[in-house]
């Protein structure tokens, strides 16, 4: 690369690895380091070795709250942020666009929803008694009020989440289809094909790049994710919907009046990083994310 | 899929008449099927947000569920703040703009020159980056928290907006990084090389010639960041001190409290004030927004 | 007599606010020292903790004028509404910070506050005040609330209000299983007395669902809170040892108290995952939908939030919910109520510490601190206050004040939060029948002693 090429490349570069070095990579390592120290609400960096990673192997709560974690995050995953976020991509694009853009905005109202208010409106879904939406149907067919957060805790934490989720995937997937040539479908059309055979065999194959980011995106997004579950069920009854994020916010700023485990919450982050690092560099190998980034042709020739 | 031809499907093509009415029929239950599937997933968000409506105009929803008795005044905030202990409406209001756009011009100054060299140009540790954007995605906003308050406190940011929306756009960039990149990856080379042949350095050839090329993207970005920017929450309520400086989230917060008891009225207005600009933002920009591309299409299978 | 040296009294202290705004500045034109506090509800009706300061501050103005001072002080104070959590963690990050900018002069919170702050250096001991202001202001502080504000030996702040919380029960119910008026204005001596215990009380909640009276008998809040350590003692358990200091589990009585809980739930009185129910559902059922019987969590100042609210007039209140102490469990037990004193404290970073201090003193004058105790329904700080003709004459503060004796308090000690938790943590789950009694108080030991280790002491 010439001396040219490479100021180049830093004038590029500068402002991203600034921002992420910043606000993202040091406060990242910060984390790491706190997580060998007691820190509590003084903020004192006092360092422990490693007691914290000792506290997790004797914390009887945790081997649950990881089964939640991972039924959480690949159920919402496979249900709603690819699964049905296809379906409603398909759907969308199925229908007359002005229709079509009609239950899009639909789906991203939950993503400009404030999360307290998103999470009011399935409170009042899912009211335990007749005054909820769900119960004040089962009532009327003559049933008894279900609390439905204790009986279903992870399938509520699925749904909720989903809900959201699902958009994010929409969009994408959305706009992929729509970037397919036209002949493609015709095509596929004028060999007798039905609807459905022509988005197995042509349009699901088309996406594929789109299909498998997403994948792995969400996966990391889910895996991090806890907002609307400390709002919704708030990881109960009894840590049934806990999943490890959300422990780890309990630990840092929840409860009825804060824990500030600020030491041990970190401990407990880094492992979620592990995990998502795990994750990620499976799915760089089975997706063969290498083979998308398509070498720059310009320094080739 | 190699052997697709790219004709049209030719009139006349199956002339029989039963065929043609076979497959009418197998349309019309088809469309009918994606239509009944768009309405019936799309039922609970409906009713959630006709909730919401219903109760920021009746007196009482009588069971929870019906409404009663027209009412204008739980818009009163309007006018009149809910307490003398609530900031002005609209310099909140305000201050939720700023937040937004101070979050859009950031993402798009830093994911667009960056995704440009990452999407067109060889240097060592490229695919390093990209898989890095992604692995930091896997840390919990949540757990950074309190290392990006230092980061903050020693640049000085704390208590003001810039601060904040920084450290989201920080958190958003890996999203933005490869959308962007999408879109560069699908100009054909074609154009940047005559450019270039011509003489042009490498960063006239992206802000000239690139640039207008990927402006769809930049909408995509920039609707994405506003959506996120105008929504954000936790990192306001923690690094933000002053009332004066709280945006909209924070002030519908303030109206739910701790749940005890809650204005559904006021709560409801004040969330539809809240999320109606976006809507109407979102109504009007739709079309880019749903062209976002990841990895593009060109790669076929 | 007393007349005279009333206005002795104030202008002492107009002499001595005077000097205290006065020292260091220039006697040039008028000077404006602007002080700011935090105060917090999150209650809306809890609105004149920040009010009074205002109040306060028009008052010593006014003195200052009288007093011919060019010093004139101003009062930012802010007042959340938001929750406990948000509160606390906008708290620390700004004491923190260290920047005197952001912290606030005075700042107003639980009393459970003061072991973690006091000892992190944010607050600063009040004694000296509370002595200098003594006889025209705190001596007739009831000298219990003195006892929650104290910690390491020192006063770290004033009480600025006291609750009771307590049970709440439906008297119509009552009357629908035949009790008389006479066996229903009776009840809460008989519970003082232990007369009626628990035990009663299940029975109770049992002939309600019988009757088809109620759709659950019982109900309590929904969220952790200090609520159910009332339980504990109910049961002749302790959970702080004064004398060490140290937090204590009481296996005997914890045990006991989910047991309690878990009958409750196994036999249908009380719902499976009351802890799942959304807050509003909780009042709604007791007080407007009357499908429930009994709130085994009350606190005094639901009154005023159903009344605002729910738009519950306080005639119908007193026609159809009674409130009485929490019964005693066993005849080792203790029927109580437990009582959650807010406080006044000055900051370290504060620059105008003295004038801080007199602003919370002026802010606990009699019929300012009464204005907040009538908006928000909670109970007197003072002696003096009981005679104050606007508090004397509302029934429902003079009816709670006698449960005043029966008060307990959660301990001063930095993890009681942590207990609090983990404890609502362990109802809930023998409540759903995800773990049994002995389980759950397993479990409870576990955490405690991870987080707690050599602090805890278990019997």
């Amino acid at each position: 690369m010439s001396r040219r090429q490479k100021v180049a490349l830093a004038v590029l570069m500068l402002p991203a690895l600034a921002v992420v070095v910043a606000f993202y990579a040091v406060p990242a390592v910060m984390t790491a380091a706190m997580s060998f120290t007691d820190m509590d609400f003084r903020l004192r960096w006092n360092f422990v070795g490693f007691a914290t990673f000792l506290r997790m192997a004797e914390d009887f709560l945790l081997p649950g709250i990881l089964q939640n974690t991972i039924v959480y995050t690949f159920a919402t995953l496979a249900l709603f942020n690819v699964g049905l976020a296809v379906l409603l991509a398909l759907a969308t694009t199925f229908v007359p666009d002005r229709i079509g853009r009609v239950f899009q905005a639909l789906w991203l109202l939950p993503r400009f929803t404030p999360p307290i208010v998103y999470g009011i409106i399935w409170m009042w879904i899912l009211d335990p008694t007749g005054a909820g939406l769900l119960n004040s149907l089962v009532v009327a067919a003559g049933g008894r009020p279900v609390n439905w957060i204790t009986d279903y805790p992870m399938a509520v934490i699925v749904l909720t989440n989903g809900i959201i989720g699902a958009s994010f995937g929409m969009v994408i997937f959305y706009s992929a289809i729509k970037s397919i040539p036209r002949d493609y479908s015709w095509a596929a059309l004028a060999d007798g094909a039905t609807w459905l055979q022509q988005v197995r065999y042509v349009t699901l194959p088309l996406i594929r790049w789109p299909l498998l980011f997403v994948t792995a995106y969400q996966t990391l997004s889910l895996l991090t994710s806890y907002e609307y579950i400390l709002i919704i069920t708030g990881g109960g009854p009894y840590f049934a919907s806990t999943v490890w994020s959300l422990y780890a916010y309990n630990l840092a700023f929840g409860g009825y009046f804060a824990n500030y485990e600020f030491g041990y919450g970190a401990a407990l982050s880094i492992v979620l990083v592990v995990l998502g690092t795990v994750a990620s560099i499976v799915y760089w190998r089975v997706f063969r994310f290498r083979d998308m980034m398509a070498e720059p042709k310009i320094e080739v020739m | 899929m190699p052997e697709l031809a790219q004709n049209r499907p030719a009139a006349g093509l199956r002339a029989d008449p039963r065929v043609l009415a076979r497959e009418r029929r197998r349309e019309r239950a088809l469309a009918f099927g994606v239509y009944a599937f768009l309405i019936i997933v799309s039922l609970p968000l409906v009713a959630g947000y006709g909730w919401l409506v219903l109760n920021s105009f009746s007196t009482e929803l009588v069971h929870g569920v019906w409404p009663e008795g027209f009412t204008l005044r739980h818009w009163r905030f309007l006018w009149e703040p809910p307490s003398d202990y609530y900031p002005d409406l609209w310099r909140t209001t305000w201050n939720t703009l700023w937040l937004a756009i101070g979050m859009t011009v950031t993402m798009v100054a830093v994911a667009t020159p960056t995704a440009y060299a990452l999407s067109r140009m060889k240097f060592r540790g490229r695919s390093l980056f990209l898989a890095l954007t992604l692995i930091l995605h896997a840390f919990p906003g949540i757990t950074l928290l309190i290392a990006t308050y230092y980061v903050l406190r020693t640049l000085g940011l704390l208590n003001s907006i810039p601060g904040v929306f920084l450290v989201k756009a920080a958190l958003m960039l890996p999203l933005g990084v490869w959308v962007m990149k999408g879109f560069y990856d699908a100009i054909s080379w074609d154009v940047e090389m005559s450019a270039l042949v011509d003489g042009a350095s490498r960063i006239q050839t992206w802000y000239k010639v690139m640039l207008p090329q990927v402006m769809p993207g930049v909408a995509s970005i920039s609707i994405f960041s506003f959506i996120y920017g105008w929504s954000e929450y936790i990192y306001v309520i923690t690094f933000i001190q002053d009332k004066n400086a709280w945006t909209l989230s924070s002030y519908i917060n303030s109206i739910v409290g701790d749940y005890r008891f809650l204005d559904y009225g006021l709560l409801s207005a004040t969330a539809l004030f809240y999320i109606a600009p976006v809507l109407l933002f979102f109504f009007f920009t739709q079309k880019y927004l749903m062209r976002v591309t990841i990895g593009g299409t060109k790669g076929g299978s | 007599m007393e007349a005279t040296k009333c206005r002795f009294r104030w202008l002492a202290l107009a002499l001595g606010a005077f000097l205290l705004v006065g020292l260091g500045t220039a006697a040039a034109a008028q000077e404006i020292v602007t002080l700011r506090a935090w105060t917090i509800g999150p209650d809306t009706p809890a609105f004149y903790r920040a009010e009074n300061l205002k109040l306060a501050a028009e008052r010593l103005n006014q003195i200052l004028e009288a007093a011919g001072a060019d010093v004139r002080v101003q009062i930012e104070a802010d007042f959340w509404t938001e929750s406990w959590d948000s509160f606390r963690r906008r708290a620390i990050l700004a004491f923190e910070s260290g920047d005197p900018e952001t912290i606030p002069d005075i700042i107003n919170s639980s009393h459970l506050d003061i072991p973690a702050w006091a000892g992190a250096g944010w607050i600063v001991p009040m004694d000296e005040y509370i002595d200098r202001y003594w006889t025209w202001t705190y001596q007739d502080v009831f000298p219990h609330l003195w006892e929650s504000v104290s910690f390491d030996g020192k006063r770290w702040g004033v009480p600025q209000d006291i609750e009771v919380r307590m049970v709440f029960y439906r008297k119509d119910h009552l009357r629908a299983l035949g009790w008389s008026e006479a066996d229903i204005e009776d009840l809460p001596r008989r519970v003082k007395d232990k007369e009626f215990t628990l035990d009663d009380l299940m029975d109770l909640g049992r002939e309600m669902r019988d009757a088809g009276l109620v759709e659950w008998a019982f109900l309590h809040r929904p969220t952790a809170g200090p609520d159910f350590f009332q339980y504990i003692v109910a049961f002749g358990g302790q959970y702080f040892d004064a004398g060490t200091g140290k937090l204590v589990l009481d296996r005997d009585a914890v045990l006991k108290t989910l047991n309690f809980f878990s009958t409750m739930s196994q036999e249908g009185l009380l719902p499976k995952g009351m802890t799942s129910w959304p807050w509003p559902t909780v009042h709604r059922s007791l007080v407007q939908d009357e499908t429930a019987g009994i709130q085994l969590t009350g606190g005094m100042w639901n009154w005023a939030e159903w009344q605002r609210d729910l738009g519950v007039s306080e005639d119908e209140l007193w026609e159809n919910i009674g409130f009485t102490l929490i019964p005693a469990g066993d005849p080792e037990g203790t029927p109580n109520q437990l009582g959650q004193p807010q406080a006044y404290m000055v900051t370290q970073a504060s620059q105008h510490k003295d004038l801080a201090a007199l602003l919370i003193t002026l802010a606990s004058a009699v019929d300012l601190n009464t204005n907040h105790a009538l908006e928000g329904a909670k109970l007197a700080i003072r002696q003096s206050q009981t005679a104050f003709p606007t508090f004397a004459a509302d029934e429902y503060l003079a009816a709670t004040a006698t449960l005043v004796p029966d008060q307990i308090f959660l301990p001063s000690h930095p993890a009681s939060g942590f207990y609090n938790t983990v404890l609502y943590d362990a109802i809930g789950a023998v409540e759903t029948g995800a773990l049994r009694p002995e389980q759950a108080l397993q479990q409870l030991e576990r955490r405690l002693r991870a987080e707690l280790g050599d602090d805890l002491i278990v019997r």
